[in-house]
């Protein structure tokens, strides 16, 4: 794991304990890097609130979302973001400061027999927010906040894209995933890997009531899902149960559920409080009407 | 609804230089496109030289034997007077964006500006390229791009060169029209 760490205002006694601290957490796995604050993205900033510079970089840092350690003596009232440290710190307790920022909590065994994915789109721990999910040795990066996953190898992400059906993951939410991901260096499009995933798994009938999507899914690496491309077009015109679904689509109720599975674990598929009941007896209907310019294009690109 | 037309049917595939507009053309065309891309005189690098400076032209045959004429529009500002002309009538646009651009919510916005007063067919689709390539990309600058522009469309990364993942470009602009 790497850690980039922009400094500020620091003496130099304050900058070399520093740097000393930084190279013990070689131990943990951590490769910091110390470097002066240039406005750039990196991974943490550390000022001394006693210096003007440091304190106009802590501000910056702040409004860049990057997490700020403060040097400070006394009772100093800072944004609650800011994680203060004493100017006599010693390097020890400065590497367990720095490496409490790197390492989230402790991953934590999903507690239900439930499939991964139906963990991820309804289990309200987890279905919002960035997660990590370990399965054995292989953990993928979930980032609902950029709508990217993110794995260490192309041959993790498939071997836990195969998996979600399994419920025997260890969880670990992830609070800044720029920082945390430094090491993964594959990464791609989480719709589209969930919508892959769900067909892959063997999920339980998705839940009733009707649902709406808020935003187009990425289902741009998944073109082999056409029915998932036609379900989120029908899904963002209006609410729709799974039933209703399945019946304008003419699938199965294994296929409906995988798809409003997968749509739900991307955090972008909706529950429509209040909305009637599922319509009992559906009409199958094409999207594309039969016959005309536009049929023959959807012939054409596979659509039909 | 688009309906039937004597017109020849087009889609026009729009975006900034250099975001892949003419791979992803030539990755569903039947045939060898028509390219005007000239040697660039700035800003080349080692896996881009040339840029379109008219436009590129392809064709798909659909079932029928009917044609589906397919433009890219040159992504260079210079070049904007042509934007207009390549627009009119098309059936819809593909809009790339490159995943390498670190202000790609900007560029999303102004794209969609400019489609907007030129004309545009309502129909836009937008896929993004280079994903692969840029280390933190995230689709968020985007989405917030299209809440700020009111609209809700497509938005898929993609790989230019893949028959496969640009035709699924091409799908979801048909069930929006459709």
């Amino acid at each position: 794991m790497k850690l980039s760490i922009s400094v500020a205002g620091l003496s130099d006694e304050l900058r070399l304990r520093l740097e000393l601290a930084s190279k013990l957490l070689a131990a943990h796995r951590i490769r910091a890097h110390l470097q002066d604050w240039d406005g750039t993205k990196c991974g943490l900033v550390v000022v001394d609130l006693a210096d003007a510079y440091g304190l106009r970089v802590m501000d910056l840092a702040l409004r860049r979302e990057i997490p700020v350690y403060a040097f400070a003596t006394g009772n100093i009232t800072v944004d609650e973001r800011v994680r203060l440290m004493p100017h006599g710190l010693s390097v020890k307790p400065m590497a367990q400061r720095l490496q409490e920022l790197m390492m989230p909590p402790d991953p934590v065994a999903s507690e239900t027999s439930d499939p991964l994915l139906v963990t991820l789109a309804r289990n309200p721990a987890w279905s919002s927010g960035d997660v990590a999910v370990t399965h054995g040795k292989r953990r993928i990066l979930l980032c609902r906040s950029s709508s990217r996953v993110w794995a260490n190898t192309l041959s993790d992400l498939l071997y836990c894209k195969d998996r979600f059906g399994l419920h025997d993951w260890q969880l670990q939410p992830i609070s800044d995933p720029h920082t945390i991901h430094s090491d993964e260096q594959f990464s791609s499009s989480l719709d589209s890997f969930l919508t892959e995933a769900a067909l892959a798994a063997s999920l339980p009938t998705f839940m009733p009531g009707r649902w709406r999507l808020t935003e187009w899914p990425d289902l741009g690496a998944a073109p082999e899902v056409v029915v998932s491309l036609r379900a989120a077009s029908l899904l963002l015109r209006q609410p729709m149960s799974a039933i209703e679904l399945g019946g304008r689509l003419g699938i199965d109720d294994v296929a409906v559920s995988a798809c409003l599975w997968a749509l739900l674990a991307t955090g972008l598929l909706r529950s429509e409080e209040g909305a009637a009941d599922p319509s009992p007896t559906p009409v199958v209907t094409s999207p594309i009407p039969a016959g005309g310019l536009l049929a023959r294009l959807a012939r054409r690109f596979g659509l039909m | 609804m688009y309906s039937d037309t004597a017109e020849p049917i087009k889609l026009v595939f729009a975006g900034s230089m250099g975001a892949g507009k003419s791979t992803a053309i030539g990755s569903i065309a039947d045939g060898e496109p028509i390219s005007t891309d000239m040697p660039m005189s700035e800003g080349a690098t080692d896996t881009k030289s040339t840029t379109t400076v008219a436009f590129d032209f392809a064709t798909v045959w659909l079932n029928d034997g009917t044609p589906l004429h397919i433009y890219g529009m040159p992504g260079q500002d210079y070049f904007s007077h042509m934007r207009s002309i390549l627009l009119q009538g098309a059936l819809g646009v593909v809009l790339v964006l490159d995943g390498i651009d670190p202000d790609i919510g900007s560029s999303c916005e102004a794209w969609l500006h400019s489609l907007r007063e030129n004309n545009s067919p309502t129909h836009v689709v937008i896929g993004i390229t280079k994903t692969d390539m840029a280390p933190n990309f995230s689709l968020a600058p985007v989405r917030a791009a299209l809440r700020r522009c009111e609209v809700t469309i497509p938005v898929f990364t993609f790989d230019a060169r893949s028959t496969e993942q640009t035709t699924h470009l091409v799908r979801a602009l048909l069930v929006l029209i459709g």
